[in-house]
């Protein structure tokens, strides 16, 4: 399609949204708000309303609108509610099924807001599709490739949820926060427009499943059979009794449910055998990882050994490391043991400034 | 320069006809407000927009009960059918095809403990009164059809459906929003023992629908002091203009429908009408784009600056796959790739040919 203009930005009717829209107009797009509609939990309608913050709530679609009418660009409301069913909800339950820990977030980009969206922008005519994400996206010539950068807003850097997005994808995005150096940078362009106080949680809890209960959730958004099984300890021996393994994910120590007379943590989940492991806290760090469904953003393969650093969680600190190559595998040495890699997460490489790349956690090991 | 708008989106809401506005503006200026406090003064009003309205369904007997829509007279008849004939069964019927305000008072019924059946419904868009008959049991109590339907404006067989119900005295309800002004209807042949109207499909008011009842003795009451007279008043004038131009109106207007419906299958895009045409809505027709999804095609055309619609646009305004067009067995991927188009009686000839000449535009870059 020809390059043009035209950017349709995913509009939540929040801070950050609503400066991504703003500073595009000003940088002399033709911006088309577009707020997504979510599949939701029909049981947690009242939680979603309270909430306020999530992406799917239907005042979120009237704050959309008036921030919309504010900066001056046209507002749609869009159905992406069977897109995010599929690829994102649907995906949650067959992890939890698998005994992972899944990270929906990253579905709903490559799926839902990068797949989906981006095509439904493509036949409104526009090039783009923009959101307010902290990262920067450039066409970068040593690479000859697009790349994605760390957010100079170094604490709300977004980055570790993109490692999926293609070349195809990337060259169509436009994530213009992330040359923001603080969210308080951002806020302050936001000021001037009506934004709801309310919309200020930034936290990352699951945007479907507000009240946080995700057993709940799962219980009745699935046929998961939630069953009890048996806590063993690394030798094999009996610990207690585990209330089904959705309840728990690895490096939990709070909530077992049960007490040992000493510190226990899970640090393995065997969904095959019903079975929930658990250990010390030296057990919980394991100094060596395999990831499958790798991406990479720097390179099209990895096709040799590769010193980055890595985050095993959204949260975790970079931590140096070896990439190898197997097969369709990456297996990632870390040159100190990291806590809880749990299996399901996404496991992100970064290089200096740059992303390079990313999986899903198959398996931690090492550390014996 | 900006081209005029274009509207083309009559089946859900239409403007007020001057006439009408004259009728409420004289009703509502002070000059007349102290006539208007008197009871008598407001029956009277009452009674001729009532009076209008079973004119011209050819009702000799009845009751009209003024509300605030079509919406809340759907409710209104509904419930009160499934609840005075609850000691004589349970079941209900009704076409997956109805409009949301009648879908969802049968939904809400089927928790409160009623068996509800949704009459199955052909491609073409029209129920098949076969399998409604054979689905009618002992102990069903209430069928409800539209007479129109609002997406693809196919034409039910109320009148047949009606005489059988009626032969059984099984409480029919006919959800006529979309055809008053744009059919004859007669209720001494539909036999319906309800049937809901509403004015601002009529170049009427908003916030003014209208309930018939075939019995006099109904439960519904409403209290006269809270009707909003100078809307029942603008309803009356609106029925009395689209009754006495009807035979005109429809002429014109299917006249206008044939020529788009015509320009747009001359694009050569694949386009294709959706639902039976044969006697229906002279003004609503329904199309399927198939490579387009239906909300995109909608923001094009609103960046055209022509008013369509597609789908069911939830609260939110945002469009899903319509449910009338899945429950005449449409493939989700289908169903959203439709548009509906609907003319109304400012529509113009140049009108059609912009819309033609934007499509076009639109489909081929």
């Amino acid at each position: 399609m020809v390059k043009n203009n035209r950017v349709v930005v995913g509009m939540s009717g929040g801070v950050d949204s609503t400066v991504a829209a703003f500073k595009l107009k000003e940088m002399g797009y033709d911006v088309i708000g577009v707020n997504m509609r979510l599949w939701q939990d029909d049981a947690l309608e009242e939680a979603h309303f309270e909430k306020d913050g999530g992406c799917c709530s239907l005042s979120s679609v009237e704050d959309a609108r008036r921030v919309c009418a504010q900066i001056g660009i046209p507002f749609y409301a869009l159905d992406f509610k069977a897109i995010f069913k599929t690829t994102v909800v649907d995906y949650f339950i067959d992890s939890y099924q698998k005994g992972e820990t899944p990270n929906p977030c990253i579905a709903c980009n490559k799926y839902v807001k990068f797949e989906a969206l981006l095509e439904k922008a493509h036949q409104l005519g526009a090039y783009y599709v923009a959101t307010g994400h902290y990262a920067k996206i450039k066409y970068d010539e040593q690479f000859g490739r697009y790349t994605i950068e760390k957010s100079n807003a170094v604490e709300k850097d977004q980055t570790y949820a993109l490692y999926n997005l293609t070349q195809d994808q990337l060259k169509h995005i436009l994530m213009p926060l992330g040359d923001f150096e603080s969210k308080d940078d951002v806020r302050k362009v936001a000021a001037q427009f009506d934004i709801q106080m309310s919309q200020k949680s930034d936290s990352q809890e699951i945007c479907f499943v507000p009240d946080q209960d995700y057993v709940g959730f799962l219980k009745r958004n699935s046929d998961l059979a939630i069953k009890e099984g048996a806590f063993v300890g690394k030798d094999g021996e009996t610990l207690g009794k585990h209330q089904g393994i959705v309840n728990y994910t690895i490096g939990q120590r709070k909530g077992l449910g049960v007490t040992f007379g000493k510190p226990m943590y899970v640090i393995d989940i065997d969904a095959a055998r019903n079975v929930v492991t658990l250990g010390e806290n030296s057990d919980v760090f394991k100094s060596e990882l395999v990831a499958d469904q790798n991406n990479f953003i720097l390179f099209d393969q990895l096709e040799e050994m590769y010193r980055c650093t890595a985050k095993v969680r959204y949260s975790a600190k970079e931590a140096p490391c070896t990439l190898y190559p197997e097969g369709d595998q990456v297996r990632v040495i870390f040159d100190d043991p990291q806590r809880a890699i749990t299996p399901g997460q996404a496991v992100v490489f970064y290089k200096d400034q740059w992303l390079v790349g990313g999986g899903t956690i198959i398996r931690g090991k090492g550390n014996e | 320069m900006i081209k005029n708008k274009i509207y083309m989106d009559y089946a859900a809401t239409t403007p007020v006809d001057p006439e009408v506005l004259e009728v409420m503006v004289n009703e509502y200026s002070s000059e007349f407000f102290f006539e208007r406090q008197s009871s008598k003064y407001i029956k009277n009003q009452i009674d001729t927009t009532k009076h209008r309205l079973m004119d011209a369904i050819n009702a000799k007997s009845g009751d009209v009960i003024f509300t605030a829509s079509g919406t809340e007279a759907n409710n209104f008849a509904i419930r009160e059918h499934a609840y005075r004939r609850r000691q004589r069964g349970k079941r209900l019927l009704v076409s997956g095809i109805e409009h949301p305000s009648v879908l969802n008072v049968f939904s809400a019924l089927e928790t409160e403990g009623f068996e509800v059946v949704k009459l199955p419904v052909s491609p073409a868009g029209v129920i098949d009164l076969e399998t409604a008959k054979n689905l009618v049991t002992n102990d069903t109590i209430l069928v409800a059809v539209m007479f129109f339907n609002n997406e693809i404006g196919t034409r039910q067989p109320v009148e047949k459906l009606g005489e059988f119900l009626h032969e059984r005295d099984i409480a029919f309800h006919v959800d006529a929003v979309q055809a008053l002004g744009k059919a004859e209807i007669d209720i001494s042949k539909i036999k319906a023992d309800t049937m809901v109207f509403s004015a601002h499909k009529i170049y009427g008011p908003k916030g003014c629908g209208a309930l018939y009842t075939k019995d006099q003795d109904h439960g519904y009451v409403i209290c006269a002091e809270e009707l909003d007279d100078a809307s029942i008043a603008g309803f009356g004038k609106a029925i009395e203009l689209s009754e006495r131009y009807l035979h005109d109106h429809i002429k014109k207007l299917e006249t206008l429908k044939s020529r788009l419906i015509n320009g747009l299958l001359k694009i050569e895009a694949g386009l294709s009408v959706i639902g039976e045409q044969e006697g229906s809505h002279p003004a609503i027709v329904c199309f399927n784009f198939p490579t387009r999804d239906g909300d995109g095609l909608v923001i094009q055309y609103d960046f055209e600056g022509i008013c369509v619609s597609s789908g069911s646009a939830c609260s939110s305004g945002a469009i899903s796959a319509s449910h009338v067009l899945l429950a005449i067995g449409m493939e989700p991927v289908r169903a959203n790739r439709c548009v509906r188009f609907s003319l109304g009686l400012p529509t113009t000839n140049d009108e059609i040919d912009r819309l033609i000449e934007t499509t076009e535009r639109i489909l081929k870059g």
